[in-house]
């Protein structure tokens, strides 16, 4: 006989992972509409956002339940907190996409000779959103570990697109507002980096208790 | 209950039961026979006082005798004379008691009478003197029930002993006669060796045993071929219950998702569509889509499945249709090119019609005209014809068709029907190798053959050479290569040049004349032989195709 209370632990690590899913396809739809200038599926994306919004305050509220009607201890108690941890995270991950689709919203990037970089950084944010909650559903520390890695790459891409705008400003061949637009995308995208990093340091310490920041 | 108990009760019983029953008759027939001899003794010494009293008159009693029984003496009228355990003159008249009226008619009498005391019982024996009077005896002994007071004792202690007997043999009793039935082995009933009485039982376990053996093999067959079918089956097949976690997944759809038993449907697989048709499922509604996977397309059915309390268990099955996605790619391209072509030389002919018809073309245009539209006209029925031929290649069975066919020949008259186009442009077509024979259709492979030059000359460039080699291969195959130094093939257009009206060169110029369709009909054709194809190319530097038939 499951207990109650397993079962609800069941179904927040589903909901948690539902919620991963919705921000993964945020992100991709948001390359998608980046590569193709696609303003109707920008706009889609915008709207989409209340979803995750609402989604996380749905999670939010069965966590506190859970803590308050359980008193949960040890292992089921890191679940929890790092679940409540990990939504507000991926909450920004869909806020972040969907700011980056309101900017796609009003430019035409995609003939842009920044674009391909921009979607390369997008590529591999979306790598590590995705890797991110791939460690949280397999439960893989050395996965999470490679994810909070990967983010020096995006920074990296991200300290590259910046030079390249600097350069293009200080030569003067360009147009002003597409390059603001494109220093805003690529910094959304770099923190939506940092956002999947968060979540694959609590999917350790979900898993280990120790955060890898303690240390 | 137990049978300790049970034997315990009824030893017990029977015990107890044979004790009474015994006692009680012993102790009557004893008593019986006690109480005869008492009578006996009594009535003798009464005998013998009374001859003494006749003998001797009243003195007897009064000197020098003693008798622990009581003595009365009774005068005729009731009177009583004498008594040695009492005072004679306080007793009442005995004249009424029944032994001495007995005695006063009949010479003696007897009576017994119970005494005032309880289980005691009192024997009177009455004989008449010869004076008249009548001497009275009197012996008090136990009554029946009290000899049944006294033994009281007896008996309990008896009933005791029976008890804990009882106990102890019933107890050895059921040790023995459950200690066969203990050891009997259920697996083998028949092989044991028991009470006869227990054999019907046996038997019936023993085929009870085989009904139930019989039953799992059923079940286990029946549950072998499911299992067959759900692990060899291409299609993946996954269970999920109520909760929508994962109950069982077939080999194929373990390759797709690995080890996933026991997790939510989530951490399956994230995929948007997915996850809205199990949550779509689970409240009772199947649904299907197609879900692209690490490069795969796969066709998904989610069907909801065995109704409890408002809740399904769900059966999603998936099926690979990465290939007939592809193939349906292809055949709108196919379609969209086939229009398309056949469109272009259409409209040219209109319009050389229109200017002809509208009489804006000069006099000395029209032949010219004319010619254009025949050329166009002879472009449209050359490309009809090869559409037909592809699709003849494609459709018939040729297996009856087949003779001996010399490939060199073909090859020489394809060169020479070739040779008028080469020599335009100053190509030079050489031919060399030896005579092979190949079991195949003449036509087909002459348009193999006709197609692979007709096609080197068409992309060389001009005055550049053509080589053609027909014989054997070492593997014992005939071998067709044929060489150009011509415009090649880019490398990334090599998986498609197969393809029906696939052309490099995007811009279909007139000037090469092709349809797009020769090398198809080359793979066809080389298809239908059993042979291969493989093209060797570098842009600029030329192309080399080798057929093996």
């Amino acid at each position: 006989m499951r207990s109650k209370f397993d079962s609800e632990l069941d179904s927040l690590n589903n909901e948690l992972i539902i919620l991963g899913a919705m921000c993964e396809a945020a992100i991709k739809r948001t390359i998608q509409a980046l590569e193709n200038d696609d303003k109707d599926l920008a706009k889609s994306i915008v709207e989409d956002d209340k979803n995750i919004d609402l989604k996380e305050r749905d999670i939010e509220s069965s966590c506190l339940k859970l803590v308050l009607q359980q008193q949960p201890v040890a292992r089921d108690l890191r679940l929890i907190s790092s679940a409540l941890k990990m939504i507000t995270d991926m909450e920004r991950i869909g806020d972040q996409a969907a700011d980056i689709a309101e900017i796609i919203g009003f430019t035409n990037l995609s003939t842009h000779a920044l674009s391909p970089v921009l979607i390369k950084m997008a590529q591999a944010t979306s790598k590590m959103v995705t890797d991110s909650i791939d460690a949280f559903v397999k439960r893989d520390i050395a996965l999470a570990r490679q994810v909070m890695q990967y983010d020096d790459i995006v920074d990296e891409l991200f300290v590259n697109i910046r030079d390249s705008v600097i350069n293009r400003i200080s030569t003067g061949q360009c147009d002003g507002g597409n390059m603001v637009d494109i220093v805003m995308m690529a910094k959304y995208l770099e923190r939506i980096g940092d956002h999947a990093t968060n979540i694959a340091e609590w999917v350790e310490f979900a898993i280990t208790g120790n955060h890898p920041e303690w240390e | 209950m137990k049978i300790n108990n049970k034997t315990f009760l009824s030893l017990c019983a029977i015990s107890l039961l044979t004790i009474f029953m015994a006692g009680s008759l012993i102790i009557y027939i004893l008593y019986n026979n006690f109480s005869a001899e008492v009578k006996r003794q009594l009535a003798q010494e009464c005998e013998y006082i009374a001859t003494a009293l006749n003998l001797n008159g009243e003195e007897y009693l009064t000197h020098n005798f003693s008798s622990e029984n009581r003595i009365t003496l009774i005068a005729s009228d009731g009177r009583v004379i004498f008594d040695n355990k009492a005072d004679a003159s306080s007793l009442e008249n005995h004249l009424d008691r029944p032994e001495v009226t007995q005695a006063i008619s009949s010479g003696s009498g007897q009576s017994t009478r119970l005494s005032d005391t309880l289980g005691e019982k009192t024997y009177y024996y009455a004989q008449l003197l010869d004076n008249g009077n009548v001497i009275r005896m009197a012996i008090t002994t136990q009554s029946l029930f009290g000899v049944l007071v006294s033994s009281v004792w007896y008996i309990l202690i008896t009933c005791a002993a029976v008890l804990i007997i009882a106990a102890l043999i019933s107890k050895a009793l059921t040790k023995s006669i459950v200690s066969p039935i203990n050891n009997i082995r259920l697996d083998e009933p028949l092989e044991n060796k028991t009470y006869d009485e227990l054999a019907p039982l046996l038997v019936r376990i023993d085929k009870q045993n085989k009904t139930i053996a019989d039953q799992i093999e059923t079940i286990s067959t029946k549950q072998n071929e499911i299992e067959y079918i759900m692990e060899n089956m291409k299609e993946s097949f996954i269970i999920f219950n109520r909760e929508g976690n994962v109950l069982y997944l077939n080999r194929s759809a373990k390759l797709i998702f690995k080890e996933a038993e026991g997790c939510g449907y989530p951490a399956l697989c994230r995929d948007g569509e997915y996850l809205k048709a199990v949550e779509k499922a689970l409240s009772g509604k199947d649904s299907s889509f197609k879900m692209s996977m690490s490069g795969k397309t796969y066709a998904v059915s989610v069907c909801a499945v065995d109704k409890l309390d408002n809740s399904y268990a769900l059966i999603m099955m998936m099926m690979d249709i990465t290939q007939n996605e592809e193939a349906e790619t292809m055949r709108r391209e196919f379609s969209a090119n086939v229009s398309h072509e056949l469109k272009t030389p259409l409209a040219s002919i209109t319009g050389y019609a229109e200017i002809i018809e509208n009489g804006l073309a000069d006099k000395k245009d029209i032949p010219k005209f004319a010619g254009l539209i025949r050329k166009e006209a002879q472009r449209q029925l050359s490309l009809i014809n090869d559409i037909i031929r592809l699709s003849n290649l494609e459709e018939r069975s040729y297996e009856s068709e087949k003779s001996p066919v010399d490939l060199y020949l073909l090859a020489e008259e394809a060169v020479q029907n070739l040779n008028e186009k080469a020599q335009k442009r100053k190509i030079k077509v050489s031919l060399s190798g030896e005579s092979v024979t190949v079991n195949g259709i003449s036509h087909v492979l002459y348009e193999i053959i006709y197609n692979l030059l007709d096609n080197a000359v068409s992309y060389s460039h001009d005055k550049n050479n053509v080589d053609m080699f027909v014989g054997k291969a070492e593997n014992n195959k005939a071998r067709i290569i044929v060489k150009d130094t011509g415009i090649g093939i880019p490398e990334k257009d090599m998986d498609r040049v197969f393809e029906r009206f696939y052309r490099v060169d995007k811009s279909r110029s007139k000037e090469t004349g092709g349809t797009g369709l020769g090398l198809s009909i080359v793979k066809h054709g080389v298809m239908i032989h059993n042979g291969s194809v493989a093209i060797k190319s570098k842009v600029e530097e030329g192309t080399t195709v080798t057929v093996e038939l």
